[in-house]
């Protein structure tokens, strides 16, 4: 409860800083002030709200159930963010920052249909831009509606209006298939945030991404610290993971001793041991029918290290008659089972791929996509076209390379001690990050801190899901409905629209996350490389080759967007589930970078140069005629 | 076909900007070889992966990640605030 009130201090805030916003905001012209703040971002608020939408809910609820299931070969997964604050911001900010003003641009397709004068460029960049930053809305409300889960669950009231909401959405069509205490948390945190990006704007947005990188940050540091002193040192937590083997998944036939009265609900996460000596943990709620002595078919997970054995065994509940026990059916993980060294060690354990989590083709995809994919996302390039002056991004550039430092690579030590902290979090490996906050404040005696710790992922999910809110509305406002429909709509038709349009994208968002994929990061690394692909190259030699054509600019943003999905569609159909088909280990990223840089270059080359008058205006004046 | 724009015919802010890229470009390819290089020697011995630690971390953590990241680190405060230079963004200040 005292984590919650935290927690709610913590929003009051934030809407405090929108209501704010939206005063300071009132006597400017209302679509460059609602959209772009103006042009008016200082360095502060230009580095945080930058490193604050870069540290999405996949840094803060993704990255780390990847660092619980596969260990130290995370720290090379994300290695690229060492050099991500010189190229993300440094490879285009500047050049974009000119251009948007030569041109006169606000958002990113509007930008792109100035500078090669056609409608078709903008059109293009508008769709693809909404397509996939809705899965990346999809992927923040599912996060924040996770971590609001975990903060509720043992409070009363909570459970009272989960179970009511369950019930009164219960023959209601795709929404009442959705769990109670899902929904709830879902509709509470959408609302939470639609609200104040409608109500603040841009200007909002990075108030309150200001605030959230500076709770993000202290919230790390916080968890570091309390990691490293419960868990013995980091040189133990070390020790200890190279010592462990991969947990098996399996299926279990539990027995009770008695007979109960009625029906006996096994909650999800449920420790249970196993006849014969070890431990499993129940994978899903299951019931033990009235009457009956054992149920069958009961999917668990079994660890297999004899220390987190021992550990767990502490965790079952005392007064438990049921133990379980192993049927035949085992899967272990197809790379590192029974392996001692794995989660200390390249590739890493890995579920499904026989080769282990991450080969070095893979970690190269990676040290690419994180650098160029961050610098070709349009929530980024509206940022770089927002700052003052260049001193603002030089000493900006100093800052997030300093934060991301004290954000990425304490996280992997934080989650690597995690896996020695809480056995069995593969069932669900998504909420390893609340469940770390939770325990590490309770074993300090200061559980009142975890409201602090969970509003570190919070503010990261909430920073995100703002961003992506107001570029998809920005884009069908501003790109659609202004460039296309009514170029002399009032600033008050704009006002309303634009107010309209963040509500209906965020409920729409809200309706589509309902079932989410089960792993987070899956759906954030696809909307990354979607829209890096459709964007990096073409803004690219948008800004820094003066013979690019427009249907070169069309050509490099379907062409890399296709081969994304393209990819996908293929792993998918490879795999059964929503996967990336890696072409010869590479990313589909790289290869859609590929594409789209060979479609740019044979277009404009083959194509008629551009008009002398857009050369000169963007690239400077001519000193000589083209012969 | 002849291209149409001289290195002379280009705003001088433009050329400082493309001077920038290319060397931004130069320094990504330096830590990509240093990390994918070093990790690929070292980071796949699982049996030895944890033995003489550095800081309680393994050592290919340390070499092929912790001291790249640093260097990186130093490497994005010097270019920042010395090989970058301020150039005007808005058109009315442009030479």
């Amino acid at each position: 409860m005292t984590a919650l009130i935290s927690f709610s201090i913590y929003l009051f805030f934030v809407f405090l800083l929108a209501a704010v916003a939206n005063r300071v905001g009132k006597d400017k012209s209302f679509v460059k002030e609602y959209f772009l703040g103006s042009r008016g971002i200082g360095m502060w608020a230009f580095a945080l709200t930058y490193a604050a939408t870069a540290a999405s809910g996949g840094s803060f609820m993704g990255f780390p159930s990847l660092i619980y299931t596969h260990g130290w070969v995370l720290a090379w997964w994300i290695a690229g963010y060492m050099i991500v604050p010189l190229v993300a911001l440094g490879l285009l900010a500047k050049r974009l920052n000119q251009v948007s003003r030569i041109a006169g641009a606000i958002t990113v397709p509007e930008l792109l249909r100035r500078r090669f004068e056609s409608s078709a460029v903008g059109n293009f960049a508008t769709l693809l831009v909404v397509f996939f930053m809705f899965f990346f809305l999809m992927a923040q409300f599912k996060a924040g509606a996770q971590i609001m889960a975990t903060l509720l669950e043992d409070v009363a009231v909570y459970q009272k209006a989960a179970f009511a909401i369950e019930a009164a959405t219960a023959g209601i069509p795709w929404i009442g298939a959705a769990d109670g205490d899902y929904l709830l948390c879902l509709i509470v945190f959408a609302v939470s945030v639609i609200i104040y990006t409608t109500y603040g704007g841009f200007r909002a947005v990075v108030w309150t991404d200001v605030m959230q990188g500076i709770v993000m940050a202290l919230g790390v540091v916080i968890m570091l610290v309390l990691a490293l002193s419960q868990v013995g040192g980091l040189g133990n937590a070390t020790a200890q993971l190279a010592e462990m083997t991969p947990p098996e998944h399996v299926e279990v036939v539990l027995r009770s001793d008695k007979p109960s009265v009625e029906d006996r609900m096994l909650k999800r996460g449920h420790w249970i041991p196993v006849a014969g000596g070890g431990v499993v943990r129940l994978k899903s709620a299951c019931i033990l029918p009235a009457g009956e002595l054992s149920v069958a078919g009961v999917e668990a997970l079994r660890i297999t290290t004899p220390d987190e054995i021992v550990r767990a065994r502490l965790l079952i509940e005392a007064d438990t008659d049921v133990t379980a026990e192993l049927t035949e059916k085992i899967e272990k993980y197809a790379f590192g089972a029974d392996k001692k060294g794995v989660y200390t060690s390249a590739p890493g354990p890995s579920v499904s791929n026989p080769n282990g989590f991450l080969g070095v083709l893979l970690a190269f995809s990676f040290f690419a996509f994180w650098n160029f994919s961050g610098a070709g996302q349009p929530s980024y390039m509206v940022r770089q076209m927002a700052f003052k002056n260049t001193l603002t991004l030089r000493r900006s550039m100093v800052m997030v390379a300093f934060y991301f430092a004290i954000i990425y690579f304490p996280l992997v030590i934080i989650f690597t001690c995690a896996r020695v902290l809480l056995p069995g979090m593969e069932i669900y490996p998504d909420r390893v990050m609340p469940e770390m906050a939770a325990h590490l404040t309770e074993a300090a005696g200061v559980p009142w801190l975890a409201g602090l710790l969970v509003a570190a992922p919070f503010a990261a999910v909430m920073s995100s899901v703002d961003s992506f809110l107001l570029l998809v509305s920005s884009g069908i406002v501003r790109d659609v409905y202004q460039e296309s429909i009514n170029p002399k709509a009032s600033e008050k038709q704009m006002k309303r629209l634009s107010y309209g349009v963040t509500v209906v994208v965020g409920l729409l968002g809200v309706v589509a996350v309902l079932h989410p994929p089960q792993f987070l990061q899956h759906l954030i690394v696809f909307a990354s490389a979607g829209l890096g692909a459709c964007f990096l190259m073409p803004m690219v030699f948008a800004l820094y080759w003066p013979r690019m054509t427009a249907s070169a600019a069309v050509g490099g943003m379907v062409g890399g967007g296709i081969t994304v999905l393209v990819l996908y569609i293929i792993g998918f159909w490879v795999y059964g589930k929503f996967e990336e088909y890696l072409l010869f280990g590479l990313h589909p990223f790289v290869w859609s970078l590929l594409v789209s840089a060979s479609l740019i270059v044979f277009l404009s080359l083959t194509g008629k140069p551009p008009a002398i008058s857009i050369r000169d205006r963007y690239f400077g004046r001519a000193t000589d005629s083209p012969s | 076909m002849p291209e149409p724009d001289t290195r002379e015919s280009l705003d001088n802010s433009f050329r400082q900007s493309r001077k920038e890229f290319h060397a931004m470009v130069g320094c990504w390819i330096v830590f990509a070889v240093w990390t994918l290089g070093y990790n690929a020697i070292y980071a796949f011995d699982a049996e030895s992966s944890a033995d003489n630690p550095i800081w309680g971390m393994p050592r290919w953590i340390v070499f092929g990640i912790l001291i790249p990241w640093i260097f990186a680190l130093f490497l994005t405060v010097w270019f920042a605030l010395r090989f970058m230079k301020d150039t005007p963004l808005d058109p009315e200040d442009f030479e």
